[in-house]
């Protein structure tokens, strides 16, 4: 480690992606893309910097302590993007009025926020993800979930557990309970920080009946799906019931959509963002305790830009998916450094130079060696690379077949994923 | 069978840990007193493991889902910043944070400051989390001294005006002729859960967690 002398250091939450790691990172935004584009989403990008009352409109904005802020020329407040949905919605409500419902957009882009000190998140992270404005309904969270599913199947994870809630449903049954609003915020809390001994505390002395207690202890609980059913039916909010008979529909359609990992409901699901207004999804992943995946309905964002429409989208953490593919061997994402170094002798410069762009027409790569040629052997080696010397190819002016190259580990560059090149 | 992994902290909650776990039937008897030297047992039935780190590291080993399930104290989750669910408060191991001070100084100590007439209040503590926190919330200026061990010392040393540690009996404060001025927080053992695990392994977990969860219970039935 080097020394703390104020040099070489990056900024708290900050760091540096070195080229094998950056290599598989492209390699899976890539293939994210790839499969949004599949399933119809068309990506869009928006501004790194935003007006900060434009980015979180009338959501207390202000006092958000985890936002990067500063200030323009004109003295107007900054700030760095801390999610995407608020500027796509933005972008929707200014720009895409007129087109035809629903929209499907895309994006992949980084974004910012503190951290508590000591968490050792970092505050940059590269979020990829899907927004499908104009459509309410089961139909669309089900998509949405569906994609979700196979975008990280498609970033190379096997593992993962996708859990269901409804963010209407907690509200739904603390109402239901006579629950007064100090203590509904306090119990959001205790959930959101998966308190299950505070929430369960904070339960008990609310001095309920046995019943009330028991219907609002189950958020706390592992949930066994058969006893919610039976609590739940009794249950006289509509707002809940609609919650999950939501849940319910969605639920039979990722069934049709053949998706094959574990779907649980989890009635202690609490997004942090308050803008959702329906069905929300966490996926996870072996090992890090955040979601590496997460989205919902957030009917009512749009209409603080626009015309009032349902919408519904994920956010994936890529650096929460790489980590997760970390654990696996991920070497076959891995992009390697040039495949031949060719050394040109003395008035072979020419030559060297049409050699390589002859490599690189047929996709793969080539660099000319620069220094002193006995050098070159060391250099290709610390690279993984073939050291070709033009002499020995005799002044034959034709492209060398590939066959020529001793084939190496990894797959070749021409293998790389569509939209790379 | 899916394999879990369960990590109990060393020191005064092993044994009651152990006893608990035994009488839970979920040890298969596999596990040996403190004073064995090894860090693994297999419950080869049930596919449970059990790992032994020092308390401070248990929630490490969860956070990173090295271990699905931990048994630590409140005190130490307090402390650490890392993300688990905290599934159940078991009960035993019961202790206190507590802000003490000399005797005299207890007995005079004014609301909305410590020492009469000193600006910032200087507070040693092992527990820096949770003696900010606490006076932030009171809104006191204090000046936090950290230490590793010993903490009583630092008042009669001349370090401290005061103390935030924690007291089971209360017996070490007045051997040191401190009084508790007052209680910060309460602490207890705790069962905490991966939380990725908690879904990828449900299964597996959920029946653990029901019959701790039923042990728990009956204990706090009997001792009421």
């Amino acid at each position: 480690m080097k020394e703390a002398n104020g040099r070489g250091q990056v900024a708290e939450g900050q760091r540096d992606v070195l080229q094998d790691e950056a290599a598989v990172r492209r390699t899976v935004e890539a293939r994210l893309l790839e499969t949004y584009r599949r399933w119809g989403y068309r990506e869009v990008g928006t501004p790194t910097l935003e007006l900060l009352e434009e980015v979180l409109p009338g959501a207390g904005g202000s006092d958000r302590d985890d936002l990067y802020k500063l200030i323009d020329r004109r003295g107007r407040i900054l700030a760095l993007r801390p999610d995407m949905t608020t500027p796509i919605a933005r972008l929707v409500g200014t720009h895409l009025t007129e087109q035809p419902l629903p929209l499907r957009l895309c994006y992949s882009a980084p974004v910012f926020r503190y951290q508590p000190q000591g968490a050792g998140r970092p505050h940059e992270v590269l979020q990829s993800g899907v927004e499908l404005v104009g459509a309410s309904g089961p139909e669309a969270d089900a998509e949405v979930i569906a994609l979700t599913v196979e975008a990280l199947r498609a970033g190379g994870l096997d593992s993962f557990a996708v859990s269901l809630s409804d963010s209407r449903l907690l509200p739904g049954i603390m109402k239901h309970c006579g629950v007064d609003n100090g203590v509904q915020n306090q119990l959001r809390r205790a959930l959101a920080d998966r308190d299950l001994v505070g929430y369960e505390r904070a339960v008990r002395a609310l001095s309920l009946d046995a019943e009330r207690e028991r219907l609002l202890l189950l958020p706390a609980g592992l949930g066994d799906a058969r006893e919610w059913d039976s609590m739940l039916a009794g249950l006289d909010n509509r707002e809940a019931r609609e919650a999950l008979e939501a849940m319910k529909q969605v639920t039979a359609l990722l069934e049709r959509y053949s998706v094959t990992v574990p779907i649980h409901l989890d009635l202690g699901l609490v997004r942090g963002l308050d803008y959702y207004t329906g069905l929300i999804f966490e996926a996870f992943a072996p090992g890090s305790g955040y979601p590496v995946a997460g989205g919902g309905r957030y009917d009512r964002l749009l209409q603080a830009f626009g015309p009032d429409r349902p919408a519904t989208g994920f956010a994936l953490d890529v650096g929460l998916l790489l980590q997760a593919l970390g654990r696996a061997d991920d070497s076959g994402l891995r992009r390697p450094g040039p495949e031949v170094v060719i050394v040109a002798g003395e008035g072979q410069q020419t030559l060297a130079f049409e050699r390589a762009q002859a490599f690189r027409r047929a996709g793969r790569s080539a660099v000319v060696w620069h220094g002193r040629p006995e050098d070159a052997q060391v250099y290709a080696e610390g690279q993984g690379s073939q050291c070709v010397a033009l002499d020995a190819m005799g002044g034959d002016l034709s492209p060398l077949p590939p066959g020529r190259l001793r084939p190496r580990a990894g797959p070749s560059v021409a293998a790389a994923p569509a939209g790379i090149h | 069978m899916q394999r879990l992994t369960m990590a109990l902290p060393k020191g005064k909650l092993y044994e009651p840990t152990i006893q608990l776990l035994n009488q839970a039937g979920l040890s298969g008897g596999c596990l040996e007193g403190e004073d064995s030297r090894r860090l693994f047992f297999d419950n080869e039935e049930s596919g449970l493991r059990f790992i032994v780190a020092r308390p401070a590291d248990v929630p490490t080993y969860v956070a990173h889902g090295a271990a699905d399930l931990g048994v630590v104290g409140k005190d130490v989750l307090l402390e650490d910043q890392q993300v688990y669910a905290e599934v159940l408060d078991l009960g035993y191991g019961g202790c206190r944070f507590v802000l003490a001070a000399p005797v005299e100084l207890a007995a005079s100590a004014a609301p909305g400051a410590l020492v009469p007439g000193r600006s910032v209040t200087r507070v040693a503590t092992k527990f820096p989390r949770v003696a900010e926190a606490f006076f932030r919330q009171k809104g006191w200026p204090v000046e936090i001294i950290v230490l590793h061990g010993a903490v009583e010392l630092a008042p009669a040393a001349g370090l401290a005006d005061a103390i935030v540690d924690i007291v089971s009996t209360g017996q070490t404060l007045r051997e040191n002729r401190l009084a508790p001025l007052e209680t910060i927080a309460e602490s207890s053992a705790r069962l905490i859960a991966n939380p990725a695990a908690l879904h990828l392994k449900r299964q597996g977990l959920e029946p653990i967690v029901r019959r701790l969860r039923e042990m728990t219970k009956e204990v706090a039935r009997c001792s009421a």
